[in-house]
């Protein structure tokens, strides 16, 4: 084999030769190497942006295509003008809160966030609901109660399936009626009292118009009622208390606070414990 | 490492090096693939997940943008991880977000908060029930997590990854010596 290169070439190799072949072998090599590299990061990044891609993009059609599909009642947009049950305000620390009972204003602050389609917020309310609305009623705290309708996106295809859709917004509207018809407390606990066993069922009108009735509301409050739950006049109210549980970023429900600050789960289900807090507290 | 192992030895324990990593890849590429995909997949992203967690300064509009951000996030690293693809750096991208999990759960723990770590979907308030074996098995786990990135981290050259060259075997380390050279002449002779 060697023969026949010397052969070829006529002159002998010598080891500069060798070595200078040798260089740029290896340099033609790295070359290559080096091109490989780059094309393997440039394949391969491509790649994993539009796979990436490909994934973030499903996501987010399939949450649009979820809130369109979930719009049957077709919500109100955010508007702090929007008509608001009796005793209701649109600002300051109580916005789109339910005042219960007549404590003077010296009582110390107890807002509690609830959603209608919570199964622990009907825990709370099966365990300390009572003793919160005596500390409201007693004159012992300046009981609000804050609605919120956070679930409504989560649950939003089991709701529909029941043809309950947007049932907390729905069961936030109908509360709006009762309070009108003086039946805030009332209504309140007849919806926790009748919350359906398995998370997800919602409340149909039917069913949010029966509470009105077991609520206590008859004749022509009740006509007003009935008209006011089917006309939806409340969800304004109930989009914009949503509104104002997003941006206090309260961590899920349900959620109290004494004068602003967090109240421990274990203390705001125990009566004895909530009782201490409250008469602790001070304005 | 030392360079003065003999050749073999060397081969085989680098070889071993790289079908751990290959596997410590596929799982952390699993689990955070699994972990993004639920909750990018979940109405709102993480959002009320992360609030749950009550980080000072935290609000709506922040914790949205974070919903989707970080399992977009875990969505990346899992793809990068798949196919061995910025190893290093994607490796030290988990530890470090596993490490901030293990923070932010010790943290809730601490302060006496008991929420479902949302960790693969889910989130929020639960039943103070079982607490303490819940929050410990979650650390551990994420530890574990933290582990097995912070490998990668060490050896990120890793069996059938993009990173590595396409047969690093056959190129073995050194250049090229008089004998291949003549090998290279035989081939160009003809």
């Amino acid at each position: 084999m060697s023969t026949n290169s010397q052969g070829k070439s006529k002159k002998p190799v010598s080891a500069k030769d060798r070595r200078d072949k040798a260089a740029a072998a290896r340099a033609a090599q790295e070359a290559a190497e080096k091109r490989r590299d780059r094309m393997i990061k440039i394949v391969g990044g491509l790649g994993v942006l539009v796979v990436v891609g490909a994934i973030i993009g499903g996501a987010v059609w399939q949450s649009r295509s979820n809130s369109s599909a979930s719009g049957s009642t077709v919500l109100p947009s955010p508007n702090p003008d929007a008509p608001l049950p009796k005793g209701v305000v649109n600002s300051g620390e109580n916005a789109y809160a339910v005042p219960v009972g007549d404590a003077p204003a010296t009582a110390p602050l107890l807002q509690v966030w609830e959603d209608y389609q919570c199964p622990s917020c009907k825990s709370l309310e099966d365990a300390n609901g009572q003793g919160i609305e005596e500390l409201a009623t007693g004159g012992k705290a300046r009981l609000f109660w804050r609605p919120t309708a956070f679930l409504d996106p989560k649950l939003a295809a089991d709701n529909l399936k029941n043809k309950a859709p947007d049932s907390s917004h729905r069961a936030i509207a109908a509360w709006g009626c009762a309070i009108d018809a003086g039946k805030a407390r009332e209504y309140h606990d007849i919806v926790y009292k009748n919350q359906p066993a398995i998370e997800g069922t919602g409340y149909t009108s039917a069913t949010l118009l029966d509470f009105g009735k077991q609520s206590g509301i008859t004749g022509d409050a009740y006509t007003t009622y009935e008209t006011c739950v089917n006309d939806g006049t409340y969800l304004g109210w109930a989009v914009n208390s949503l509104k104002a549980f997003n941006d206090a970023a309260v961590p899920g429900t349900p959620a109290g606070y004494l004068n602003g600050t967090e109240i421990q789960s274990d203390v705001l289900s125990d009566k004895a414990k909530l009782d201490e807090l409250v008469a602790g507290a001070t304005t | 490492m030392s360079v003065d192992a003999p050749a073999p030895a060397r081969a085989r324990r680098v070889a071993g090096n790289r079908v751990v990593g290959l596997v410590l890849r596929l799982v952390l590429a699993g689990v955070l693939g699994f972990a993004g995909l639920v909750k990018l997949f979940a109405p709102g992203g993480a959002s009320d997940a992360i609030i749950a967690y009550r980080i000072p300064g935290m609000n709506g509009q922040i914790a949205d943008i974070l919903g989707w951000l970080m399992p977009a996030g875990e969505v990346l690293l899992a793809v990068l991880l798949l196919v061995g693809f910025f190893t290093r750096w994607a490796a030290l991208a988990t530890a470090l977000l596993m490490a901030c999990f293990i923070v932010g759960i010790a943290s809730v723990w601490a302060r006496g908060y008991s929420i479902d770590c949302g960790c693969f979907g889910g989130g929020g308030e639960v039943s103070a029930e079982g607490k303490t074996w819940r929050y410990t098995s979650e650390i551990l786990r994420d530890l574990l997590f933290t582990g097995m990135a912070v490998w990668l981290v060490a050896w990120p050259n890793t069996l059938f990854s993009l990173d590595s060259k396409p047969n690093p075997d056959l190129y073995p380390e050194g250049d090229l010596d008089d004998e291949s050279l003549d090998d290279l002449d035989a081939t160009e002779a003809f």
